[in-house]
């Protein structure tokens, strides 16, 4: 059963069913999903689609406990934080996609062509891809975000840079067993050029395992990048992003829970679903692996 | 096996130029105006032209990179612009504090996923089983600095159980130092009070710290075991009558250790990850503490010095376990 087949066969309630784990991971993606989507309208539109504006300062207000009027309180302007909770969901969606396209489109490319060319070019993008390998994810990624200035869009470039050559690695070693197969040559044989094997023939029995790896991975990225905000890179206050948010807690502690306690549940929720989900994914498309290790 | 050792060795001497290059690349030849970044924030304009004149950045690159390798051999990482001493000393002061918070989390970390990880793999798809995998789930999910936090909201706020910062009482002084490590020295001290204070602090960071460790190891020893246990051999051990524990302990974890120790090698860089945040909220005087306050001053020098040290630490450890496996496991030369 191939992923692509499963979505086209509507096969997503199917998936849900099989475990209780799948389904708490699709419940709790579509929530944030949907929160997410509505941001999005929200933003296109220009109107403010959060219970109140996240933005709006009311210091008559401020560092209010939980209760019925605010029920996750309000932070030390007055904001209401259930508003800026939901808020950080499209933020932190964002990111999270950005990273994982510009990751997976690099890893794929370089994967693609080390693995299916071979030689000299296999080994010298192999070789780049240990040294950025060699490097721990959160403290290059810093490293990154330091030397062009901690904003949202370089820690999103920075962890792109991060998280590419793992993906790198993982579709060499699969190309490496697929450029053997006969079709690959039977193709060849047509008059097929190099790169039109590698787009026709080799990518699309790759991409399944992709969208394996990124949904098993975008818990992480999004945690790291959570991370990174919370260090005073990426996200800058007072954009309601969950990492930065929790980091502005920090001072009001510990008196005051509720504004570290909320921002990090919904990082947590979004995380564990897709950690819950990749997991599923791979027992679905992979019985025999009995359950989800990482690659 | 000379061979493999000879090849491993001169590919991990490759990497280290080529992590040499990097920081190099992101030190020196990406950022605009790198001598405005090294020499910090607040410099003035003549600061700046000083440290250009001090770096060679008036070189050619070529020029400049050997320099930086030659500077980088002896150990020069130029000043902290925040602690206005040389980076080394930070770092090596800093070191023993971040060592002693690591091994102590690996501890917890590799004790609850190799016994968890054991019974989850005997008992699989039981109820046990289930509530392994799903809190290895969350533990993979949560975000360090969060738990951090709220663990040291609950334990030492609220509870009150365990103090919630520092390595030590405020006051207290600390015993000779000998290894660095505060438990160590404390005994050595003779010193019991001063070794349950040292200790009561270490376990929240700790335990918080062990989470993704036992989260991973978790799963990695049990997907091997579950490997293992469907295995000829096993079974002629069960049906030799041999006692559970030879079975599970003697026979089949000792075949799951080497994958379970390649990823432990890897899950230095997380650990390292953990530790910024961790040490950060418990107010941990160590390398992780240091960093979180050098990327929020933008003290370049410290980042860029951590990020090669560190770096070459992991490669080091990757590299010890790689070779120490084929001194043990005579099968692998044989590739």
């Amino acid at each position: 059963m191939t992923l692509i087949g499963a979505i086209r066969q509507n096969r997503i309630a199917g998936f849900a069913g099989r475990s209780p784990f799948n389904l708490l991971g699709c419940g709790i993606a579509l929530l944030i999903l949907v929160i997410s989507l509505l941001g999005l309208v929200g933003h296109l539109f220009d109107f403010v689609w959060t219970p109140q504006d996240p933005l709006k300062i009311s210091l008559s207000e401020r560092l209010q406990a939980p209760s019925l009027a605010h029920p996750f309180g309000t932070d030390k302007t007055g904001r209401d934080m259930l508003s800026r909770v939901l808020a950080g969901a499209p933020i932190s969606l964002s990111i999270t996609l950005t990273v994982l396209i510009m990751a997976t489109i690099i890893g794929t490319t370089v994967g693609i062509v080390a693995g299916y060319m071979g030689g000299w070019v296999d080994e010298t993008l192999m070789r780049i891809t240990d040294v950025f390998l060699a490097f721990p994810a959160l403290i290059l990624a810093a490293a990154i975000s330091a030397t062009f200035g901690g904003t949202l869009v370089t820690t999103t470039f920075a962890l792109g840079v991060v998280f590419w050559p793992w993906y790198a690695r993982l579709v060499r070693s699969r190309v490496l067993s697929i450029k053997t197969e006969d079709y690959v040559a039977a193709y060849r044989c047509l008059g097929a050029s190099h790169g039109r094997v590698m787009v026709k023939c080799i990518l699309p029995v790759v991409l399944p395992l992709i969208v394996v790896q990124a949904t098993s991975d975008a818990g992480l990225v999004m945690l790291s990048a959570a991370g990174l905000s919370f260090l005073g890179l990426g996200a800058q206050p007072p954009t309601p992003e969950w990492g930065a948010m929790i980091f502005s807690a920090l001072t009001h502690q510990p008196n005051h829970w509720w504004l570290a306690a909320f921002p990090g549940l919904g990082l947590a929720l979004t995380a564990l679903a897709f950690t819950l989900i990749g997991d599923g994914l791979r027992d679905f498309l992979d019985p025999d692996s009995q359950s989800a290790i990482d690659s | 096996m000379r061979r493999y050792f000879a090849k491993r060795l001169a590919t991990t001497l490759l990497m280290l130029a080529g992590v040499l290059l990097l920081t190099f690349i992101l030190a020196r030849v990406l950022p605009g105006d790198p001598a405005r970044l090294l020499a910090g924030p607040r410099a003035n304009a003549e600061q700046v032209e000083a440290v250009k004149e001090a770096m060679g950045l008036n070189e050619s690159l070529p020029a400049q990179f050997f320099q930086y390798v030659h500077q980088v051999l002896q150990g020069d990482f130029g000043q902290s612009i925040s602690t206005r001493r040389p980076v080394l000393d930070d770092i090596v002061q800093f070191f023993p504090a971040t060592l002693e918070l690591v091994l102590f989390s690996l501890l917890i970390g590799v004790t609850l996923g190799f016994v968890f990880g054991t019974i989850a793999a005997i008992r699989a798809n039981g109820i046990t089983d289930a509530t392994g995998r799903f809190t290895s789930a969350l533990g993979l999910s949560l975000p360090d600095f969060w738990v951090a936090l709220l663990a040291q909201l609950l334990f030492a706020w609220v509870l009150g159980w365990l103090p919630f910062a520092g390595r030590l009482p405020t006051g207290a002084t600390p015993p000779p130092d000998v290894t660095g490590f505060m438990i160590i020295d404390s005994l050595l001290a003779g010193d019991m009070a001063l070794f349950t204070a040292a200790l009561t602090h270490l376990i929240l960071p700790a335990v918080v710290l062990s989470i993704p460790t036992a989260a991973l190891l978790f799963r990695m020893v049990r997907a091997t075991m579950l490997g293992i246990l469907s295995k000829d051999f096993i079974r002629t051990a069960r049906a030799k009558g041999l006692s559970p524990y030879r079975i599970y302990v003697k026979h089949a974890l000792r075949n799951a250790l080497p994958p379970t120790i390649t990823l432990l090698g890897l899950n230095f860089g997380f650990l390292i990850g953990g530790a910024v945040f961790v040490e950060l909220i418990f107010q941990w005087p160590g390398l992780g503490r240091y960093t979180a306050a050098a990327i929020s001053s933008t003290d370049y020098n410290a980042i860029m010095a951590i990020t090669l040290i560190v770096s070459i630490c992991y490669m080091l450890i990757n590299l010890a376990i790689d070779l120490a496996y084929t001194g043990l496991d005579p099968r692998i030369v044989l590739k």
